[in-house]
């Protein structure tokens, strides 16, 4: 099992969320990408955070930033990829893998097919921003800015088309040890294909590595060099 | 000189980046006038499909196979591994460069389990196996014997061969990380994605 971090990017600065609404500064993206590789995580995912469409215009600008970012470390990257202009500005980025939530959620074929043909199936991933209410899985739709109910169509897209699937506990972000598995139960993807985040923990990631879940991305204490010393070869 | 084909591929530019991290002399080329003797990377994160496409735009094919003929070095990584086979299951199947000879071709590489294979592996190389396939380094800024580290894998096809010419995947015994047959390298894996055991392994084999 990975275990990566996760950390989220607006206007060329990097940033950790809690409970899905309050950022806390981590600085400009080279020195937290030079302070990961030296602490060598598995991976590192990028989130621009799109919650309204008005919050899409650093599109181009945010790209020209990572364009220029230096790291030895594996890479995802994601937020507001919504159509095939924008997805051209991808090509030839540092990054190996890219993850889409609206695309999936919208069952967007044509964006997701086309991602596919540009970088390959084993580069795309799908990010999706989970709550459990009523005991029912809702996926945040960054398009109306609501929680939808994560139906059958979305559940059988999401398994066609993506490689791994990057589950986060919105209720839980943020915070230390608290993942809600039951997300994994309700949401019944196969376990080898998906990678938490959200309220992770010493013993969540032993619990994930236990049922084989493909990899963890610590969301909070992001620069922590103690998260990241045990590894598995 | 190392020159980096640069025509869109992802990881151009991080191969550039770990080259400079490590003072080698390199250069992205785009155009083929730029293209100086010495070694070529081909980088790649991508499918076969596009990647020839853009490759025919300009006949980089055949050019590509005169530089290794005339004597030049080539490293194919990822995407690039598999252009220098002989054919890719890829995108409906696709007729590739055939440098690696051996009837090497890119298969899929687990139709049961998983699409793909993202993983760290561990990974060891020596110097003997370079020499028994006729590999000498350039630059030759590595003065050890063998390597021993992990590697970061990301791919959903991979070459199905086993000789003394290859080092298979770890756990993954019928698939190359990386091959060597002359004058050309394929390596499955992204060394400029796997960290300081990554730049090690350039000065080992650059």
């Amino acid at each position: 099992m990975r275990v990566g971090c996760s950390i989220i990017f607006i206007n060329g600065y990097c940033y950790q969320s809690y409970n899905w609404k309050i950022i806390r500064p981590l600085g400009a993206l080279n020195n937290v990408l030079s302070f990961l590789d030296s602490y060598e995580v598995d991976e590192i995912s990028i989130t621009r955070p799109i919650r309204a469409d008005y919050e899409n215009k650093s599109y181009e600008s945010d790209i020209e930033i990572i364009k220029k970012s230096c790291s030895n470390s594996p890479i995802s990257f994601g937020g507001g990829i919504r159509n095939l202009h924008q997805l051209k500005y991808l090509k030839g980025l540092p990054i190996e893998r890219f993850h889409f939530s609206n695309a999936f959620i919208h069952l967007n074929k044509n964006l997701i097919q086309k991602s596919i043909n540009m970088f390959g199936s084993q580069a795309i991933v799908a990010s999706l921003p989970l709550k459990i209410i009523k005991k029912v899985p809702y996926v945040f739709d960054g398009i109306s800015g609501n929680f939808v109910y994560l139906s059958k169509e979305i559940f059988n897209f999401v398994s066609q088309y993506a490689d791994e699937i990057i589950l986060i506990d919105t209720d839980n972000e943020g915070l230390n040890d608290v993942f809600n598995f039951d997300l994994l139960e309700l949401a019944n993807f196969p376990t080898n294909k998906i990678i938490i985040s959200g309220g992770l923990g010493p013993k969540v990631i032993k619990k994930a590595k236990s049922i084989n879940i493909a990899s963890c991305l610590i969301e909070n204490k992001v620069l922590h060099k103690e998260n990241f010393i045990k590894r598995e070869l | 000189m190392i020159n980096i084909l640069n025509i869109g591929f992802s990881n151009a530019v991080s191969i550039g980046n770990t080259l400079e991290d490590l003072e080698y002399p390199y250069k992205l080329i785009t155009k083929k006038s730029e293209l100086q003797d010495g070694i070529l990377i081909l980088p790649g994160v991508g499918s076969i499909g596009n990647f020839k496409k853009d490759m025919n735009k300009a006949n980089w094919e055949e050019f590509i196979i005169d530089y290794h003929k005339s004597g030049n070095k080539l490293i194919g990584i990822c995407l690039g591994f598999q252009a220098l086979t002989k054919f890719s299951e890829e995108s409906g199947g696709t007729k590739c460069m055939n440098i690696l000879k051996k009837d090497i071709q890119t298969n899929y590489f687990d139709k049961v389990k998983r699409k793909s294979h993202t993983s760290w592996k561990n990974f060891s190389i020596s110097k003997n196996f370079l020499e028994i396939n006729n590999w000498a380094p350039i630059y030759k800024r590595s003065k050890k014997k063998s390597l021993s580290g992990r590697v970061f894998y990301n791919h959903s096809f991979a070459v199905e061969h086993k000789s003394k010419s290859s080092i298979q995947i770890s756990g993954h015994n019928n698939f190359s990380g990386l091959i060597v047959n002359k004058n050309a390298m394929g390596i499955q894996f992204h060394p400029e994605k796997s960290q300081n055991f990554g730049k090690e392994l350039f000065r080992f084999i650059l």
